[in-house]
């Protein structure tokens, strides 16, 4: 068996657009995810992380590259053939208003992954798993019969996180499930997200534009700019020391909740993000960066490792000094 | 030095009269915008900060209504205007910007235009000197090749261009007050620091800004004085260092450990538990008590009065004193 749970090699994701051109959401993703880690995944609007995150669990159907499941190529199972897949990957999505059924209760909603794989033989039985999940997600059990207009944002999050544990997955795909909550609420949902994966040893892929989310439940992180990866490294040692000048620059514009260290003179990234429809030749970000040359203009750069980081910059070792 | 306050409301009352019962989002709120600096309103989603911009711009739909209080703009009482003289305040006097550009610009007018269009109406310019007014203004709030980008439709423009347009569509006139509600929400990051640094510019040059947020991190960033909102109430308020370094109500000392949790990289992250209360159904007293673990005898049932802590520094909290941070 292999040590990684979840492994792509060079995955890409192209959409068409008409006119014969072609988006490229994601580009060449090699990217492993470990039995039991949280791996982040961040960057701005439009860099394709949630295109990745569905891609990897076959949610979009890559246009190229490779996908293993615990060291076995899944990329190219039919539907029938990648069910038993499909039960050990599930996925949170952002919006719990936009993602729950309004004309199904809770019971209804938390069951539906049960009858899709016919886990459960008679109705009573179902109800007590349904209770039980119920439970495990902080969701008072009285609440059984209750529809989803009936409940807050950050309950109805709850709803999503008992779908997804449903099935005793290995691997749950977070697609930036709190954005869409207060700060107060935001923590209980964390809190629950990393109590769940200590106690069911879950595996989660966890997506978001929040870096101080990210660095609080993440043990490893990766950083993408216009569909490729431009780093990866350990949650300490990326936000203590990164090496990528792109991840430096948004670490920087996290406003920091201390009116004493304002940050007055630093440099801010300028100009606007390259469209992935016309991808820029050589490195994807040297349109924006302040330190680019000839050399990252012409070639672009593969994703090397430098100490306990994997980057994506020809000139990583010279801004380390 | 003395201060002076462009803006002051008092007493401000809005509510929504719906089939269901009175739905107070706006209560008892009295705020002053000091000139020339930035003054914020912190809250979560709910607590009445947008509505307490709408108010003051008598923005309201059916069935929200303003029921009582003062706006005083440069001690003249908004309320009491007609609708005609309102609306040589709106844009004129007072301009605000939203949270999402691409809803607030008119999608088949070329933004150069959008720019021009409060010149002329507050203004009598021709059209040659509009243009030329609204170019240097587009070029004022950061945005490379004005004449180019004045003749773009607002699909052509990122985000964040998109909300420079606005900036200067709402600075074209030379408001008095700015009103910023979530002005870097549906923003990145990196966008977000360029748009934060251009209220600051704008700020600096003497403009005076009410800055709606939610973010404590913008808030801390941008805001000299803070005002703390909680289901329609003002429940703190003070410069904000004063603020930050004592937090005295139990909801912004929850907010701000929610917040310093995460960036302190704690194993378990300080939450506040519990959720938003219901407007419709809130208790006669403090509406935090629900949530509150200094909660004791009477805090549900008697409404605690704003009080002084420290000079400038007000709590809406029967127990400052007693718990103080």
């Amino acid at each position: 068996m292999s040590e990684y749970l979840l492994e792509s090699r060079n995955l890409s994701m192209d959409f068409p657009i008409g006119h014969g051109k072609r988006l490229h959401a994601v580009s060449e993703v090699s990217l492993q995810i470990r039995e039991g880690e949280i791996l982040g995944l961040v960057g701005e609007s439009g860099c394709g992380k949630s295109t990745l995150g569905r891609t990897l669990i076959r949610l979009l159907q890559p246009t190229g590259g490779e996908l293993f499941f615990r060291g076995e190529n899944v990329t190219k199972l039919r539907e029938r053939d990648f069910r038993p897949y499909r039960r050990q990957m599930q996925m949170i999505f952002q919006d719990p208003y936009a993602s729950l059924d309004p004309r199904m209760d809770v019971r209804a909603l938390i069951a539906e992954p049960l009858q899709t794989h016919h886990v459960c033989a008679t109705a009573a039985e179902m109800t007590a798993r349904v209770l039980e999940l119920m439970e495990a997600v902080g969701l008072p059990g009285e609440f059984l019969h209750r529809y989803p207009h009936q409940f807050s944002g950050g309950q109805r999050q709850r709803i999503g996180i008992a779908r997804a544990i449903a099935l005793d997955p290995a691997l749950i795909v977070c697609d930036e499930p709190v954005s869409a909550l207060d700060v107060s609420v935001q923590n209980q949902i964390l809190n629950l997200l990393k109590e769940l994966r200590d106690r069911k040893h879950l595996t989660y892929l966890f997506i978001s534009h929040d870096l101080s989310v990210v660095r609080f439940l993440a043990d490893r992180v990766c950083v993408m700019f216009l569909g490729r990866i431009c780093e990866i490294a350990p949650t300490a040692s990326l936000y203590e020391k990164p090496l990528h000048p792109y991840t430096r620059f948004l670490l920087n514009a996290v406003p920091k909740c201390d009116p004493h260290a304002r940050s007055e003179e630093t440099a801010l990234l300028t100009g606007e993000v390259p469209s992935p429809v016309e991808v820029p030749s050589g490195c994807p970000f040297h349109t924006r960066c302040p330190y680019a040359d000839a050399h990252c203009q012409s070639d672009r750069p593969a994703l090397r490792t430098l100490g306990d980081h994997a980057v994506a910059c020809h000139r990583a070792e010279k801004l380390l000094q | 030095m003395e201060e002076k306050n462009v803006l002051e409301i008092r007493q401000l009352r809005t509510s929504f009269f719906t089939r269901r019962g009175e739905i107070r989002a706006v209560d008892d709120v009295s705020l002053d915008v000091r000139e020339g600096a930035i003054t914020g309103i912190v809250g979560e989603s709910g607590c009445g900060k947008s509505m307490t911009a709408r108010s003051i711009l008598r923005l309201l739909k059916y069935p929200g209504r303003l029921i009582g209080g003062e706006v005083l703009l440069d001690g003249r009482d908004l309320t009491k205007l007609t609708e005609k003289e309102m609306s040589a305040v709106r844009g004129g006097e007072i301009s605000m910007i939203f949270q999402e550009p691409m809803t607030s610009l008119n999608p088949v007018m070329r933004v150069g235009r959008q720019v021009e269009e409060a010149l002329r109406l507050h203004r009598r310019l021709s059209a040659r000197e509009a243009r030329e007014q609204a170019v240097a203004m587009l070029a004022a709030v950061g945005i490379a090749e004005p004449e180019k980008r004045a003749r773009c439709y607002p699909h052509e423009l990122s985000g964040g261009m998109r909300q420079r347009v606005m900036i200067a569509m709402a600075m074209i006139c030379k408001p008095r007050l700015l009103i910023a509600d979530e002005p870097t929400t549906a923003l990145d990051v990196t966008v977000q620091a360029q748009i934060l640094r251009l209220m600051k510019e704008l700020r600096d040059n003497g403009t005076s800004i009410l800055l709606i947020s939610h973010d404590l991190g913008v808030i801390a960033q941008v805001c000299d004085y803070v005002y703390v909102m909680y289901a329609g109430r003002i429940v703190e308020h003070a410069e904000v260092c004063e603020l930050f370094d004592h937090p005295t109500h139990p909801y912004t000392r929850g907010l701000l450990g929610a917040v310093s949790s995460l960036e302190s990289g704690s194993n378990t992250l300080q939450t506040i538990p519990g959720v938003v209360p219901n407007l419709l159904h809130l208790p006669a007293g403090c509406a935090f008590s629900l949530r509150c673990g200094e909660c004791r005898k009477g805090c549900a049932e008697h409404l605690p009065a704003l009080r002084a802590c420290a000079p400038g520094h007000e709590v809406r909290c029967h127990r400052i004193g007693e718990v103080n941070a």
